[in-house]
């Protein structure tokens, strides 16, 4: 048995589910949290007059019964920047969101007696600000950098879907996604016929999504299955489908409230009902971090993950080549590049932007007005790509010079490309 | 056509130090540059060991060092190892190393007095007037090489003379045009000196007198006041004024620039 925990964390603005890999079983389990509960809201809570902090569903009862102040919705204060201020003391959300995930961290490793190897969090969607704070939480509750992931609900799904075995992976999937989050829908394809394989999912948050209260009264269910198996007509419109996912707290009960739902879902398809989908998919994300697992053979296209590979045309070596600064599939937040090389006759810089699957690449151009003049192939570039989005692509290209031939002019060009 | 060359690796952390100038070389591609633009002032040693270890631990082109290593123990030439260093680093094409390959051969075709004054005239030419005049000081009129003709040791003493003028050494300027005109008096010879003379305000020696004419004299006189005048408009207007008339934070920028640019053309000056 492993001596270390790889785990996977669904982390929602209202709630948060955490799965753990089991060694001795060779199978991702959802763990029971506070209150053995497998899912519990994203709230800290401050025990009055003591430096003690609750979280989960014994943070809600000890703010409703006055013991302790409470604060919620902590990933959307993080994305603001905000703050909140318990008993005098302003806490910044980053600090808040730090305790939450220390807390956790605890009681995880005082269940498992195990301390954590690698942990990847996912988030509905990504957020610079937010990407980082939760890396350096976790980094800061004892986890090393490098073993910090943060990746998107739509990629754990891939993650969890691309886990299944061979005979249950369609080509064209579906996931529905009912929480106290929303309502929410996933579309996965797998393109086979392509070098390399991709495997692309997207998500699209649907207006329907309804307060999970509802569900406790027999008006509220059969309102909610009107609902929802209108929202079900409405996305299989058109389309073959022939597996079908369901995960969030929603949806668990279905058999209880949406038989008319289940009518249209369960129609010559083969349907997957799993509470903690996102938290799975991320364990298996940490495995193939790790190297445990094989890596999966596609490209992934998803929220999180660049849809292009950027490549540059150059002489390497005396031969023209394509190079490839950027591959298609990469996460965006944590992809850099960087490339030295000397203008031959040039006065702009070219750059393919190549869709993942499609053979034509657009050219972008980024002209080196400001570059001073030089004899040819005396200006070295250094040129830096990173992103700032999924789309939007940061090139900066600095003035090298060329040693003590021609000293550099200190010259630096930053441009945003959007793909 | 435009194109990138993908630079063979990173700069180097400890640079490599041309002896011949002081230079320090950072690249691969620097090195090559180096080497096709200056091979006047590169001499027979230049390819040693020391310049193969930088090629393979800072460059970490370790094949063409290996390279490059065998080439010299099978005692290839100078121009051969040169040629092989541009060949194996490729930031020349093919035709640019063929054209260089002429141009080199035509250079080591001359004899080693002639080879030595091309080096002291491409340092003339790049600004590097105390290196010039320290090749130039080697041909000594007084202890003359019988094979080499008058008209050489002139030419030799006229250069020098330039780059005394380049350095304001305004005397020895003048002495080296005398020494001159003692091996091949002429006039194109005799009208540098006289302008140098209005230039300078250094008298013309007397036994110069008698060789110029009262009508060289006039037309001589015109054509420098002219060119004086011309002169004088560019110190008025010319890079160093102009560095001077900008805003004081852009100003100290510029003299700056020109100090650090001064101090790279002394330091490649000594040898």
């Amino acid at each position: 048995m492993s001596d270390k925990l790889i785990i996977g964390f669904d982390l929602c603005d209202t709630y948060t589910q955490i799965a753990i890999y089991d060694e001795d079983k060779k199978e991702v389990e959802n763990v029971k949290l506070t209150d053995d509960l497998e899912e519990i809201p994203t709230t800290i809570c401050k025990v009055r007059r003591r430096d003690e902090w609750k979280i989960g569903a014994a943070a809600c009862e000890m703010a409703l019964f006055g013991s302790g102040i409470a604060v919620d919705k902590l990933l959307r204060l993080v994305k603001k920047g905000g703050y909140s201020t318990l008993e005098g003391t302003t806490y910044q959300a980053s600090d808040l969101l730090e305790l939450y995930i220390r807390e956790a961290f605890e009681y995880v490793t005082a269940k498992y007696s195990k301390d954590i190897d690698k942990v990847v969090f996912t988030v509905k969607e990504l957020d610079c600000v937010l990407v980082n704070c939760i890396v350096e939480s976790a980094v800061k509750a004892g986890v090393d950098k490098d073993s910090v992931m943060v990746i998107s609900h739509t990629e754990s799904f891939l993650y969890y879907l691309l886990r299944q075995p061979a005979e249950n992976l369609a080509n064209y999937s579906v996931l529905f996604d009912l929480s106290s989050e929303g309502l929410s829908y996933y579309e996965c394809q797998i393109q086979r016929g392509v070098s390399p394989q991709i495997a692309q999912a997207k998500v699209t948050e649907l207006e329907e999504g309804f307060s999970l209260d509802i569900l406790e009264s027999e008006p509220g269910k059969k309102l909610a299955d009107n609902i929802f198996s209108a929202c079900v007509d409405r996305q299989f419109s058109g389309k073959i489908i022939s597996n079908v996912y369901m995960t969030g707290r929603g949806l668990l009960g279905i058999q209880e409230w949406g038989s008319k739902s289940l009518k249209t879902i369960c129609n010559r398809r083969r349907v997957f009902l799993d509470n903690a989908m996102f938290a799975k998919g991320a364990v298996w994300a940490a495995k193939m971090a790790e190297g445990s697992e094989p890596v999966v053979p596609y490209v992934m296209i998803c929220d999180g993950r660049i849809w292009a590979s950027v490549s540059i045309n150059m002489v390497v070596a005396g031969a023209p080549k394509t190079l490839t600064l950027i591959s298609a599939g990469q996460r965006w937040y944590d992809t850099k590049s960087h490339t030295e090389f000397i203008l031959d006759d040039a006065d702009s810089i070219d750059i393919n932007i190549t869709p993942a699957g499609v053979k034509k690449s657009t050219l972008k151009r980024i002209t080196l007005g400001e570059f001073p003049e030089r004899p040819n192939k005396t200006t070295r570039v250094g040129m830096d790509l990173e992103f700032t989005s999924e789309t939007e692509l940061l090139v900066t290209l600095k003035d090298m010079g060329f040693g003590e031939l021609f000293a550099s002019s200190g010259v630096v060009l930053r441009r945003e490309i959007s793909l | 056509m435009s194109a990138y060359l993908l630079c063979s690796g990173p700069l180097a952390v400890h640079p490599y130090k041309i002896r011949e100038t002081g230079l320090l070389i950072y690249s691969a591609e620097e090195l090559s540059y180096y080497i096709y633009n200056n091979f006047y002032l590169i001499d027979e040693g230049f390819v040693d060991e020391e310049l193969i270890s930088f090629i393979r631990d800072e460059l970490g082109l370790g094949a063409a060092a290996d390279h490059i290593c065998a080439m010299k123990d099978e005692n290839a030439g100078a121009g051969v190892l040169l040629i092989s260093i541009l060949r194996e680093f490729r930031y020349y094409s093919e035709v640019e190393i063929k054209e260089f390959q002429l141009r080199y051969d035509a250079y080591r075709h001359n004899s080693l007095a002639n080879r030595k004054v091309m080096k002291a005239d491409f340092l003339m030419e790049h600004g590097h007037f105390l290196a010039a005049i320290h090749i130039y000081h080697q041909f000594d009129v007084l202890r003359k090489d019988p094979s080499l003709p008058a008209e050489f040791y002139m030419k030799i003493k006229q250069h020098m003379a330039v780059a005394y003028i380049k350095l304001g050494l305004n005397r020895e300027a003048m002495d080296s045009f005398m020494e001159a005109y003692k091996q091949v008096p002429g006039e194109e010879l005799l009208k540098q000196i006289y302008q140098f003379s209005l230039y300078s305000q250094i008298t013309i020696p007397s036994e110069l007198y008698g060789d110029i004419t009262p009508e060289q004299e006039e037309i001589w006189r015109e054509e420098f006041e002219e060119v004086a005048a011309q002169g004088s408009l560019l110190a008025t207007t010319g890079p160093t004024v102009a560095m001077f008339s900008k805003d004081s934070i852009r100003r100290g920028e510029a003299i700056g620039r020109y100090i650090e640019n001064v101090k790279r053309k002394y330091r490649t000056a000594i040898f």
